[in-house]
């Protein structure tokens, strides 16, 4: 069940040690936004340490990566996806099914390095951008591995040229997007928000 | 000689600064820091642990220690060595 996740800074390793202990059903291991440009390669040696040996209870555990428009985002993945403790990595702005293509192949090329079952390694797809919710069909029927389509909340309200209210109504046609009978049939499992 | 620096001083953190020594030196690793007192010896000997793995020697090493456990320590004295090195942190 996916109904609660707990972000937690990459470079914080007191966030990292208690972050179990708050009764999400998840936690993402954040090296994108959470982490300052100079603290990205310090970050991604203590996710990858914790991963390799940290305790995280009954969470799901995903890291955040940087986005692949930027150059972490190789390194961030070849640092996590080798650990058993992780269950997927979420990918911030995913605009379309070819964001997915190529995490796909870099997964693959890594867990083939790693004598890891090809596909192990889930993909959780983060809709940040009017386009990215519009092609949520496309990147959702991508790969096996998408497992889930989050629409974003500020990013994609600056997208949209709009500004955020305690209603939320500005983001509403955007989610609702996202439950459409074409979304649903690219999963063969499926959950309000992720299939198993 | 160069240096780098990697942690933070929050709790349960702890800040490593790497120098480079002359070639033949040996390493030389100091403690301080709230747990030095008790766990100065353990420290080391996770500092030395990691440097070996890493094939590093003729360094000196400052920890600052503020309650890191040694995952913690070891993911920091592996970050500063490869931010000494320029190599890619991964």
């Amino acid at each position: 069940m996916r109904r609660t996740m707990l972000y937690l800074p990459g470079n914080s390793p007191g966030m990292l040690l208690r972050g179990h202990l708050f009764g999400s059903d998840g936690l993402v291991l954040d090296l994108e936004d959470a982490v300052a440009l100079s603290e990205k390669e310090n970050a991604r040696v203590l996710v990858s340490r914790f991963l390799e040996r940290g305790e995280f209870g009954n969470c799901e555990v995903t890291v955040r990566i940087n986005a692949v428009d930027s150059r972490y985002w190789r390194d961030d993945l070849a640092a996590v996806v080798p650990w058993p403790a992780l269950s997927g990595i979420r990918a911030p702005k995913v605009e379309g099914p070819d964001t997915v293509k190529i995490l796909d192949e870099e997964l693959s090329s890594i867990e083939e390095k790693h004598g890891i079952p090809v596909g192990r390694t889930r993909i959780f797809c983060l809709l940040e951008s009017a386009k990215g919710i519009w092609n949520a069909y496309g990147t959702a029927a991508a790969s096996p591995r998408v497992t889930a389509i989050l629409p974003g909340g500020e990013d994609l309200a600056a997208d949209l040229r709009t500004s955020r209210s305690a209603e939320g109504t500005e983001l509403e046609w955007a989610r609702r997007m996202l439950v459409l009978p074409p979304a649903r049939r690219a999963w063969t499992r499926w959950t309000p928000f992720s299939r198993g | 000689m160069k240096t780098a620096q990697a942690g933070t001083l929050e709790s349960m953190d702890c800040v490593v600064t790497v120098t480079e020594r002359e070639k033949g030196a040996g390493t030389v690793v100091s403690v301080t820091g709230s747990s030095s007192v008790r766990f100065k010896t353990a420290i080391r000997e996770k500092t030395g642990e990691v440097l070996t793995a890493l094939g590093e020697r003729d360094l000196s090493v400052d920890i600052q220690d503020n309650g890191a456990i040694d995952l913690v320590l070891a993911a920091r004295v592996e970050a500063a060595v490869k931010r000494l090195r320029g190599g890619a942190v991964s």
